[in-house]
C-alpha cells in the first residue's frame, strides 16, 4: 500500500510556478494607458439599423437565389437539347440524287462553279442518261451549219 | 440582458404571430454589442455593417431551428464570429491574399479610417492583434475587450475553459512584447 503511494506521489513531476493562475488577469497586461477601443461608427447609426433592414436582405437573398437557379436551369435545358438534337441525327450524308432533286424545285439558284461545289465529280453517276455517242453526236451537230455548207458546196 | 425570461423569449421568437415584434426587442438589445463584437474582428465599419447584416439574417432564419442548449445571446455570439472570420476568409480569396496579408492590409487602412481616431501606436496593436491565430485573437478581444467569462467565450467558440486561459495567456505575452518592441523603437 505505501509503495503504491510513493509511485503515485513520483509520477507528480509537474509543478508550476506559486500564484501563477492568479496572475493571469487584466493586471497582467500592463498596457493599460493604450486604449483598444479606437473604433468610432457614423452618426446615427445604431440607429438605422432596424428590422425592416434585415427583412429587405432576407427578400433579396431570395431573389438572387432565384435567379441563379433559373439561369442554371435554362443553361442545363439548353445543353440538353443540344445533346439530344446532335444524337438524333446522325446521318449526315447527302446523295448526288438528292442534290439533283432539290435543284430542281427551283427553289435555289446556283451559278456553275455554286454547282460544281457541289458535286464531286467521281460520285457522279450519269452514264444513264446520256452516252459517248450522243455526246459526239452533239458536238457535230452544234459545231455543222447546213447552210454555210449547202452554199459553199 | 432582458427583464423577460429567456425560455419565454425564445418562445415568442418562435412563434409566427408574436416572432416579428420579438425579433424587434432582440434587434434592439443585441445590435451594438453584436456590432463592437464583429468590428473588432473585420476592423472596417462597412464590413462590420454588411456582416452584422448578414448576421441577424442567420438569426431570424435560424431561431425556429434553435434548441435551447446553449444561452441565446452565445448562439447569437457564435452566428457573429462565424459569420465574421468567413467573411474574412471569402476577402482574402476574393484579393488573392492570404489570411495574414489580408489583416496586415485591414490594419494598414486604418490609418485612414475616418472611423478610427487612434494614433500609429494604436494601428500598431489592432495590427498585432489582427496578426494573432483566430483562437487567441478571439478569446484575446471577448476576455479583453469585451470582460465576457470564459464560460460563455467557451460555449462560443466550442473550446475548453483551460485551453481558452492558455490561449488568452499566449496572446497577452506575444501582444506585450511586440508592443515593448515598438515603443522601445
Amino acid at each position: 500500500m505505501g509503495v503504491k503511494k510513493d509511485i503515485l506521489f513520483k509520477r507528480k513531476g509537474f509543478k508550476i510556478p506559486e500564484g501563477y493562475f492568479e496572475s493571469i488577469n487584466n493586471d497582467f497586461f500592463k498596457i493599460e494607458k493604450i486604449d483598444v477601443n479606437r473604433f468610432s461608427v457614423p452618426k446615427n447609426y445604431f440607429n438605422s439599423i432596424d428590422k425592416q433592414q434585415v427583412f429587405n436582405r432576407i427578400y433579396i437573398n431570395r431573389i438572387k437565389y432565384l435567379k441563379t437557379n433559373f439561369y442554371r436551369a435554362v443553361a442545363v435545358v439548353f445543353i440538353g437539347i443540344l445533346f439530344l438534337t446532335n444524337n438524333l441525327d446522325k446521318t449526315n450524308n447527302l446523295n448526288s440524287e438528292d442534290i439533283i432533286e432539290y435543284v430542281n424545285q427551283d427553289m435555289l439558284y446556283f451559278s456553275s462553279s455554286d454547282l460544281s461545289e457541289l458535286f464531286a465529280s467521281n460520285e457522279l453517276n450519269y452514264t444513264f442518261l446520256i452516252n459517248d455517242d450522243d455526246i459526239e453526236k452533239y458536238f457535230i451537230e452544234a459545231n455543222f451549219n447546213t447552210q454555210e455548207y449547202l452554199l459553199q458546196e | 440582458m432582458f427583464l423577460e425570461n429567456e425560455s419565454n423569449f425564445i418562445e415568442r421568437l418562435k412563434n409566427e404571430k408574436t416572432q416579428n415584434s420579438a425579433f424587434e426587442t432582440l434587434l434592439t438589445n443585441y445590435k451594438q454589442p453584436l456590432y463592437w463584437h464583429i468590428r473588432k474582428i473585420v476592423l472596417n465599419h462597412d464590413d462590420a455593417d454588411d456582416v452584422l447584416q448578414n448576421t441577424f439574417v442567420k438569426i431570424f432564419r435560424g431561431i425556429t431551428k434553435f434548441k435551447g442548449d446553449s444561452k441565446l445571446y452565445t448562439w447569437m455570439y457564435r452566428i457573429a464570429t462565424n459569420e465574421s472570420l468567413n467573411f474574412l476568409k471569402l476577402k482574402s480569396k476574393k484579393y488573392f491574399q492570404s489570411s495574414e496579408e489580408m489583416m496586415n492590409t485591414l490594419a494598414n487602412n486604418l490609418k485612414e479610417d475616418p472611423y478610427f481616431d487612434g494614433d500609429m501606436l494604436q494601428v500598431e496593436l489592432q495590427r498585432i492583434i489582427s496578426s494573432l491565430p483566430d483562437k487567441q485573437k478571439l478569446v484575446f478581444q471577448m476576455k479583453y475587450e469585451q470582460n465576457m467569462k470564459f464560460t460563455d467565450i467557451s460555449e462560443i467558440l466550442g473550446t475548453s475553459v483551460g485551453a481558452l486561459k492558455a490561449s488568452y495567456h499566449i496572446a497577452v505575452k506575444k501582444i506585450k512584447e511586440k508592443i515593448k518592441k515598438i515603443q522601445t523603437f
